[in-house]
Formats: structure tokens, C-alpha cells, sequence
């Protein structure tokens, strides 16, 4: 047996258990070993003579901790409250955070449907218009409302020009035409003078506007769908000659009126 | 603890703005397409409206309103017919302004300037009773399938707002 096997087997049977035969035998001829041996017996001789650090406060520490009896909630101390009071509102707060989660996906499914159904804005204009008509007896309020459905028509025509069927145009060319010759302009006739004075001028200069824009249009779309544009352009142009002579008129009325009833007073004719 | 508060409601505010969206805009190809569906409509809306500015009365307005409305009706009934439920629900509430604001409203107009036991007093009846006609049939054609419950309750009311209108004030 060698040295480093026997070595190895004195360290692994340390303290007061026999030892081996043969590691006996090796033993008793190996003075180098004999050393060794000797002062693995010194070592484990010295380790229970080293100092050991005072445990006896914190064993009646923890067997006092296991004989306390069990507090009530009320006067649990103030840390435990605090983290009880952490946990509620990050309870709270993922509560919120998965209701307003919730909320925002049946709302974007509500979108959707929606998106899917979307409402006709045109239609819906236009009737509004049309039912204050249903309650305005003052010509010249008409005349500001049917001018706005002429203006739904004629921008509505204009976006959708390359998009809608011709002949969807073409209708839209007419209901334009017809607020404007049966409804704006005879009203605008029962307008009081004043009103004409005052309305008509501006009235026609939004008209004068509208014509140009809709001939602009008409250059840029094939011919099938500038007939419409073409059609609003005319009809807005007459309504600006139609409006700026009633305007013209009725600046002159007074004058009139007046060489009816006579020469003016102090004047020379 | 307050970050994530303050994050919560950051989120949640987020949610909701976001939420506000807008449900209603509509592209230039599903107007066209409408404009296309809702033609007739439109042209018949337009000659009531300029109808209703010649020189007629309430009564005369409430007639021509009222035959708007069952224009309209029509409108409604077929699209129920094919079980398309968003419109019935937007020619609903568009048939209901004409109701309220085309014919209640004229009625109502016409109720406080007709003396009680006048001819014109049986002519404001008769112009309600056809109204409420035309809101009756609407009403049956659309009970029994749930979706359009809502629209058919908008109805109901309003032919209690109708009856209602040619009642004098009794104050």
C-alpha cells in the first residue's frame, strides 16, 4: 500500500474509529506516515476547542416566536397593514386595467360593426335641411337653408365625380338645378328689400365660387362625368346672374318708388 | 405603488379616448354606393322640402310630411324584409325627424291657431290620423324579430307624441 493511499484513508476515517488492517501494517513501517497520522489526531482533538459565537438569545427568540399566541387582525402591527394595503391596490389597479381592457374591445367591436353599416352623411343632411324647411315661414331663412342643400349637392357631385355612376350624378346635377330655380330663387324674390340689399350679393359671389369650382372639376374627369359638373357649373352661374340683378334691383328700388311718386324734393330733373 | 397608479390611469384614459373614436367616417366609395341605394329618397326629400316652402299652412306642411314619412316607411319595411338591421336602425331614426320635426311639429303649430269646435279642428284631426296610419302599419310590420325592437318602441312614441299634438292646451 502507498503513502497516498494510506493518507487518503486516514482522512476519511478521522476521529476514534479503527483502523485497517493493512493501513495498521503500513503504518508501523512508515515514520513519514506515523507523522501524518499524528497530526490528524492533534486536529481533531483542537476543533472542539474552538470558540463558538453565543446562540442562546436567538434559540429563546425563536422558541418565543413559536409559543406567542396568534394575534388578532385588529392589532396587527402597522407594517403588516401597509402590506396589506400595497396588495389591494395593486388588486385595484389590475382590476381597472382588465375592465378597461374589456371596455375598449366591445367598442372596437361595436366600431366594426359600425365600419361595416356606415350611415349615409349626404341623406342624412339633406333631411335635416328639409325639415327646417318644414317649419321656417321667413323667405329669407329658406334662402340660407336651400342654399346649404344646394351646396351639399354640388360638393357632394364634385367628390364624388370619378367614384359614383353617372347617372347617380346626373340626378344629383338635377336635384341641384331644381333647389336652386324652384326653391332659392323664388324665395329669394319674396325676400323684403332690405334683405335682398343685404343678402344677395354675398349669396351671389358663393354661387359665382361654386361655378367655378365645379367647371375646374370638369376639366380633370372624362367627358361622361363632367356633364354633371358641367350642369352644376351653368346652373350656379345663372343663380349669380339671377341673385346679382335682384340685387342691383333692389338697390334701385327706393329710387324708383320715388320717381313714381314724383320729382325729388329740392331736385333738378 | 404610485407609478403603477399613475400608469393605470394613464392606460385607462388612453383606453377610453381611444375608445371615442370615429365610428362614423365614411370613404367616398361607401358614400357613392349609398347614393346609389338611397337615390329616391333623397330626390323625394328634396321635393318635399321645396313643396314645404310655398305658402302653405301647418296642415298642408303635416300632409306633405306625412306622405314624406310614408316614403320613408317604405324605405324601412324593405330593408327589414332583408333583415338588414343597421338600416332599419338609420332609416328609423331619420323616419322619426320627419315625424317629429315634419309632422308633431306643424301639428302642434296648427293646434294652437285653430279655435276648438272649427272645421279646421276635424281637417288637424284628420291630418294626426293619417299620420298615426301610417306610423301603425310601420309598427306591425316591424314586431316580432328582437333587432327591431328598438326602432318599433321609437314608433310607438311617437303616436302618443301625435295624439298628443292635436290636444288643446288646457293651461
Amino acid at each position: 500500500m502507498k503513502c497516498k493511499q494510506v493518507q487518503q484513508r486516514l482522512l476519511a476515517t478521522s476521529g476514534r474509529r479503527k483502523l485497517p488492517h493493512d493501513v495498521v501494517a503500513h503504518l508501523d513501517g512508515c515514520s513519514h506516515c506515523q507523522k501524518w497520522h499524528t497530526q490528524l489526531g492533534l486536529i481533531d482533538r483542537s476543533v472542539r476547542h474552538l470558540p463558538v459565537p453565543d446562540s442562546s438569545e436567538t434559540k429563546a427568540a425563536l422558541i418565543a416566536q413559536f409559543l406567542e399566541p396568534v394575534v388578532p387582525l385588529s392589532r396587527w402591527s402597522l407594517q403588516n397593514t401597509s402590506v396589506t394595503w400595497q396588495r389591494a391596490l395593486v388588486g385595484l389597479a389590475a382590476s381597472l386595467i382588465v375592465l378597461a381592457a374589456a371596455i375598449s374591445l366591445l367598442r372596437t367591436n361595436r366600431r366594426t360593426q359600425d365600419s361595416a353599416a356606415p350611415t349615409d352623411q349626404l341623406l342624412a343632411r339633406v333631411l335635416d335641411k328639409n325639415m327646417q324647411l318644414a317649419i321656417e315661414s321667413s323667405p329669407a331663412k329658406r334662402v340660407q337653408t336651400l342654399e346649404k342643400i344646394a351646396d351639399d349637392l354640388d360638393s357632394e357631385t364634385r367628390t364624388l365625380a370619378l367614384l359614383a355612376r353617372t347617372e347617380d350624378l346626373n340626378e344629383l346635377a338635377r336635384m341641384y338645378d331644381k333647389v336652386i330655380k324652384d326653391g332659392l330663387l323664388r324665395q329669394a324674390g319674396n325676400m323684403s328689400v332690405e334683405e335682398k340689399a343685404r343678402d344677395l350679393p354675398t349669396m351671389a359671389d358663393r354661387f359665382f365660387a361654386s361655378s367655378q369650382r365645379a367647371e375646374e372639376a370638369a376639366k380633370g374627369v372624362p367627358p361622361a362625368v363632367a356633364g354633371p359638373l358641367k350642369s352644376i357649373a351653368n346652373t350656379a352661374r345663372f343663380a349669380t346672374d339671377t341673385l346679382r340683378q335682384a340685387a342691383a334691383a333692389a338697390a334701385t328700388e327706393p329710387r324708383i318708388k320715388f320717381a313714381q311718386d314724383g320729382p325729388a324734393p329740392g331736385g333738378q330733373s | 405603488m404610485k407609478r403603477l397608479l399613475a400608469m393605470t390611469l394613464v392606460f385607462i384614459l388612453a383606453t377610453l379616448v381611444g375608445a371615442q373614436g370615429d365610428s362614423s367616417r365614411v370613404t367616398p366609395a361607401q358614400q357613392a354606393a349609398m347614393l346609389e341605394r338611397n337615390r329616391e329618397l333623397l330626390k323625394a326629400t328634396i321635393d318635399t322640402g321645396l313643396e314645404l316652402t310655398s305658402d302653405n299652412g301647418p296642415l298642408d306642411r303635416a300632409k306633405l310630411c306625412t306622405t314624406l314619412a310614408g316614403k320613408w316607411s317604405d324605405a324601412i319595411r324593405s330593408a327589414a324584409s332583408s333583415k338588414e338591421t343597421s338600416r332599419v336602425h338609420e332609416l328609423g331614426k331619420h323616419f322619426e325627424t320627419v315625424i317629429d320635426r315634419g309632422v308633431v311639429s306643424n301639428l302642434r303649430d296648427a293646434r294652437s291657431k285653430i279655435e276648438s269646435g272649427s272645421k279646421l279642428e276635424s281637417e288637424l284631426r284628420q291630418r294626426s290620423d293619417e299620420a298615426i296610419k301610417v306610423l301603425e302599419k310601420l309598427e306591425s310590420d316591424l314586431a316580432g324579430p328582437q333587432e327591431f325592437e328598438p326602432v318599433r318602441k321609437q314608433i310607438h312614441a311617437g303616436r302618443g307624441k301625435l295624439e298628443k299634438a292635436t290636444k288643446l292646451d288646457k293651461r
